[in-house]
């Protein structure tokens, strides 16, 4: 065996693994279940698989019903207990907990281990298209992308996941239509480009409108150069009844969750007019108007300014060579400008279109270390001194990387989610006691939870609806139902106690004293009580 | 420099290298824990799919990137219908484990039988 294949492939598993150790640094440091925004609903969804053992209707408990059942296959403002989302995603991740025999370990490990695979598919299609250099030095940059660090703590896993087998859709694609433009068509791989887009589809169905644009784009751009179409008609159909009889049990549900966006999307989002000047920006001023952290949409925060100027080399370089590789990379960033400007074209949500966010590290890292190693090909020094001249651009491109991306994403997922920024193991430990003890469609009222992000862990832990007074008058006001009276009382000090608020503390235990002295307590640990007050 | 190794190992040798160093790192990192999702993850969601695909004239890391990405889709596809019968997720991951195997192994015979590897 060539030394060269040993050392790549002892880099790549160091590179891989060392991804994960990094992606699963919250869940080592506190076992707890984590995340902001939509991450307390995906784990109560995959968690009630593994506690039940069984897969029902997505929002058919009580606890995700109440707040998800208005978004569900029901559509816009009609309640139902069908969720318009695949179950895959969440039938893997119970998985992944039954196999561990550890349900939040087990959770956040799998996931680690998926949200990372990005990494290892992108080295392999920049490996197979320009070689170990720009592979390695673009894997490097995708580890510590905030952009996916961001999605992963927000909970949104499900895109990570998708967008995890584009780079090897692409390749397919590339084999194949390499094979047929050569006479020797290999429709192998547009049949296992099928099955790929069905694991994308399963995860999240709207990656499919970046893979399908720039497959579009590419085929397009290899008609013009080779004159001639890229597919045979034969293998397309093919591959594509493949991926149609695989994906049918669930597209009703995608069409649905279509129109719900369109249903919810007028509803929720401002409409920002269309302006020309949006066309000579990445992101439009439309998407400064989303409820998130506008650094998402920051050169300097998510990129580092320093790989500006290798990614405009990477793209001259593409645009001046345009080879059938060089195509490939070049659909991907038209096709992805294409739908990130899909606002001003078509008019659809931002919002919507801001999951495709996810997918521009994917291709501007590969051009900015094609970037780097091409600055080279402008150097004419003899191949010796060409030889040293790429350690030291390698070794100025590590100084970078280390300094101005690695460290603060490093750190980001270090020490993010100790508590009160995650459930602690007293509001866990009643959690799991209201999972064992309490009937599955009981109210509990809430008093003391501080953080809103814990209180739905407490949610999707304990699979019980548990809301403060004011919430539970909400629901009870929004879905017109009288019965929103709660039947337990969740008293949470740890809160509190955790950070040393003493003064919440003695009003919360007079309270305790003077409300809850005529009802049983049921439950008790170090903080958090819980008492029947039916 | 001559570009190969002396060592005596080759391509399976690397790989079952790999994979005993990423199985000890899941079990120094996250233990027991660790190590079954490692060892349940490669035998259900890998495995099957790797065999189906060594039939084919593939390269080794084509047929390994390929065979975790189509498992994930098809194993969970799997599961999911088999449960709706069956009842348990947890009887019907050993079902799907055991259906994907015998299915892969068969067709692999099947294949090589009718198309004789090159």
């Amino acid at each position: 065996m060539k030394k060269s294949v040993v050392i790549e492939s002892i880099l790549i598993t160091i590179l891989v693994l060392f991804s994960i150790y990094m992606w699963s640094l919250p869940i080592m440091n506190n076992q707890m279940p984590y995340g902001e925004v939509d991450a307390a609903h995906h784990y109560g969804i995959t968690s009630y698989m593994f506690a039940t053992d069984t897969i029902g209707p997505l929002y058919k408990p009580t606890f995700l019903y109440r707040l998800y059942g208005h978004r569900s296959l029901a559509g816009a403002g009609n309640f139902g207990i069908e969720s318009p989302y695949a179950p895959n995603f969440f039938l893997n991740q119970a998985i992944a907990q039954i196999i561990s025999g550890n349900e939040p370990v087990g959770y956040y490990l799998f996931l680690s281990v998926l949200c990372v695979m990005i990494v290892l598919t992108s080295y392999f299609l920049i490996r197979k298209l320009f070689g170990i250099i720009p592979a390695f030095l673009s894997s490097l940059l995708i580890m510590v992308s905030k952009i996916d660090i961001i999605t992963f703590i927000m909970g949104q896993y499900v895109i990570l996941v998708s967008f995890a087998c584009l780079p090897l859709i692409l390749y397919c694609y590339y084999k194949y239509t390499s094979s047929f433009l050569e006479n020797k068509p290999r429709q192998i791989y547009l049949y296992i480009m099928a099955l790929l887009i069905v694991t994308q589809y399963y995860n999240h169905f709207q990656s499919l409108i970046d893979t399908f644009m720039i497959l579009l784009i590419f085929s397009i751009l290899l008609l013009i150069k080779e004159r001639k179409i890229p597919f045979k008609l034969k293998h397309a159909t093919i591959a594509a009844v493949v991926f149609l009889v695989l994906i049918s049990p669930f597209l009703h549900n995608s069409l649905q969750s279509v129109k719900d966006v369109k249903g919810f999307g007028d509803v929720d989002n401002e409409v920002v007019p269309r302006r020309f000047t949006d066309l000579f920006k990445w992101y439009g001023e439309s998407y400064y108007t989303i409820p998130t952290n506008t650094s998402h949409f920051s050169y300097k925060e998510m990129h580092g300014y320093w790989t500006l100027p290798l990614l405009f080399i990477g793209f001259l370089i593409l645009l001046l060579r345009r080879q059938r590789k060089d195509l490939l990379l070049l659909s991907w960033l038209i096709g992805l400008y294409f739908i990130l400007h899909l606002d001003f074209f078509i008019g659809w949500m931002v919002p919507r279109l801001y999951r495709s966010v996810n997918d521009v590290p994917y291709i501007f890292y590969p051009l900015v270390a094609i970037g780097l190693i091409g600055l080279l090909s402008f150097i004419k020094v003899p191949f010796r001194i060409k030889k040293y001249l790429t350690y030291a651009f390698v070794g100025i491109f590590l100084l970078l990387f280390i300094n101005v991306n690695f460290i603060s994403s490093y750190q980001i997922l270090n020490q993010g989610y100790a508590p009160p920024y995650s459930i602690n193991q007293y509001q866990y430990d009643a959690a799991m006691w209201l999972r064992d003890n309490v009937q599955e469609d009981v109210y509990i009222y809430n008093k003391g939870t501080l953080v809103m992000k814990t209180k739905r862990f407490i949610n999707a832990v304990s699979h019980r609806l548990g809301e403060t007074q004011e919430e539970l008058y909400s629901l009870k006001y929004y879905y017109k139902d009288e019965s929103f009276a709660a039947s337990y009382y969740f008293i949470d000090y740890s809160e509190f106690s955790g950070l040393g608020m003493n003064k919440e503390v003695e009003e919360l235990q007079q309270w305790e004293t003077e409300n809850l002295k005529d009802f049983s307590l049921v439950y008790s640990n170090q903080f958090v009580r819980v008492y029947d007050v039916r | 420099m001559s570009d190969s190794l002396n060592i005596k190992f080759g391509t399976k040798e690397l790989m079952f290298l790999i994979l005993l160093v990423s199985a000890i790192f899941f079990f120094i990192n996250y233990e027991l824990v660790g190590l079954r999702l490692f060892v349940g993850a490669f035998l259900l969601y890998f495995l099957p799919f790797y065999i189906f695909l060594d039939s084919f004239d593939l390269a080794l890391e084509e047929k390994l990137i390929f065979s975790f990405f189509i498992g994930l889709g098809i194993v969970s596809l799997l599961v999911l219908y088999l449960t709706k019968i069956i009842g348990s997720i947890r009887i019907s991951i050993i079902v799907s484990f055991i259906i994907l195997m015998g299915s892969s192994l068969i067709f692999r015979k099947w294949y090589r039988k009718k198309y004789t590897k090159k």
